[in-house]
């Protein structure tokens, strides 16, 4: 069965805002059971680019249809032993379709994209038309706490709280001092980010919340701001390689 | 000669004189500044959060004398009414102001403009000498500088409820008020770090804060800054 496009929603807010959002959906939303701590899930994305950072350039061109490739796990670094995850994220207009395919047996060697495998057609298909067209290369790594609600009702609708923002090399070790250092950081420490993310259409009381808060939707994309953060646009990837 | 007193008279005479004269302009300029004056000590007293900018400060006084002056200019008519709509969408959404102050800035420089456009000279000139001397007072007062601004700290300690219940209570003693942002683990070191907003207590100094916090058994790392009033929210 094809993946269903899903509509997205993303603000940036401050911790005031959050509190207060979550005080006026608590009838609408549970915690999300897979998060690991009161705190959220720490999620770390390696994300793939081209040489010539072709998937950066087009979302700053806005291409509607365009391509992430990306590294996740749910943790501070990635390790044996632990779930790790190769995914596309597509952007079709206005609207967001992932594959996901989890690799068994996590080792370093998956950093490399030659060795990625898949179970199915599908995703066969999704993954082998980037990376038989493009050569990708590791570009940056993207850490984040994320805290995720579910809708009680409407099945697929998912909110999300990210905080702690923080790009690094993709060879870099990530420490605490990453997280607060203003060099690495990708935001102030009191904002965060919001996701709403829906099958069908965004519900109405996430709408409603969102107007009352008098939220502006606005673009926050971390692939984007992280490389931005540490420069990787002035110099062609193949060279810091 | 007579080309002369024409531009005088087109001057300081606006192109409606039944409607105000210099003084008018005047009094209602000094009016506003009084009246704002009283706003931002108001916002500025009840002002919560970390996000507070004395650039924010600044642009209101900007905002109200220029506004003043503008609804002189536009009076009744509603061409210029019009007009003004569609130039203020230029500075919301068609220019990205990463500094309030731009915003205002360019504002002033927009009515000013449109004064003179209409042939109101007076009030443009009025209202670019009066906000000139407006801004530069406030810069050389420092005005809109907060005393007392709540602060980050972050406090990296052994992760067991016990130390977590400790620095809760600490801070409590010697915070106003204290919440809890971000709480950060999973570095497999047993360490957890904690981020929070904190306003001190009346007369305790931020210093005293750090040194109790740092004394307490079982804290590894503390940081603690303040916000950046100088910063655009």
């Amino acid at each position: 069965m094809k993946k269903p496009l899903r509509a997205e929603l993303k603000f940036l807010i401050s911790h005031e805002e959050k509190v207060a959002l979550l005080e006026r959906w608590k009838r609408h939303l549970v915690k999300d059971r897979f998060m690991k701590h009161d705190s959220g899930t720490p999620i770390l994305s390696l994300y793939y680019d081209t040489p010539d950072l072709a998937f950066y350039h087009e979302k700053l061109d806005g291409v509607p249809f365009r391509n992430k490739v990306r590294l996740r796990t749910y943790g501070t670094r990635f390790q044996p032993g632990q779930a790790t995850f190769i995914e596309i994220k597509q952007r079709h207009g206005d609207y967001i379709r992932k594959f996901r395919q989890k690799i068994e047996n996590y080792c370093d060697c998956h950093l490399n994209p030659k060795h990625w495998s898949f179970d199915t057609a599908e995703t066969q298909c999704a993954f082998g038309v980037l990376t038989e067209r493009h050569r990708l290369l590791p570009c940056v790594q993207v850490w984040y706490q994320r805290e995720v609600y579910e809708s009680v009702v409407e099945p697929g609708v998912r909110v999300s709280f990210d905080s702690c923002l923080t790009a690094i090399h993709p060879h870099q070790r990530l420490t605490t001092d990453h997280i607060f250092d203003p060099r690495t950081r990708m935001m102030p420490e009191t904002r965060v980010v919001l996701e709403v993310k829906s099958n069908n259409g965004t519900p109405r009381w996430a709408e409603e919340g969102a107007r009352l808060v008098e939220l502006v939707q606005i673009p926050v994309p971390k692939y984007v701001m992280a490389v931005e953060k540490l420069g990787i646009d002035k110099v062609p990837l193949g060279e810091t390689l | 000669m007579n080309q002369i007193d024409y531009f005088l008279s087109q001057l300081f005479q606006p192109a409606d004189t039944t409607l105000f004269s210099a003084a008018d302009v005047l009094l209602s300029m000094v009016v506003t500044t009084l009246l704002c004056f009283m706003l931002t000590q108001v916002y500025r007293y009840t002002h919560r959060g970390t996000s507070y900018s004395q650039s924010f400060m600044v642009t209101m006084f900007l905002m109200a004398v220029t506004t003043s002056v503008v609804m002189m200019i536009i009076g009744s008519n509603i061409a210029r009414a019009f007009s003004l709509v569609g130039a203020l969408s230029i500075i919301r959404f068609r220019t990205a102001m990463k500094d309030p102050r731009d915003t205002g800035y360019l504002f002033a420089a927009m009515i000013a403009g449109m004064g003179c456009g209409t042939q109101f000279y007076m009030p443009s000139i009025a209202l670019t000498l009066f906000v000139s001397v407006l801004m530069l007072a406030v810069h050389y007062m420092d005005y809109g500088v907060k005393a007392r601004l709540e602060s980050i700290l972050r406090i990296t300690f052994a992760d067991n409820e016990g130390e977590h219940a400790k620095i809760e209570q600490e801070l409590a003693q010697v915070c106003q008020n204290h919440k809890l942002i971000n709480r950060i683990r999973e570095f497999g070191d047993g360490l957890v770090t904690n981020v929070y907003v904190v306003m001190p207590g009346k007369n305790v100094e931020i210093a005293e804060v750090e040194s109790r916090l740092k004394n307490m058994g079982g804290v590894v790392r503390l940081a603690l800054y303040e916000t950046d009033q100088h910063a655009p929210v």
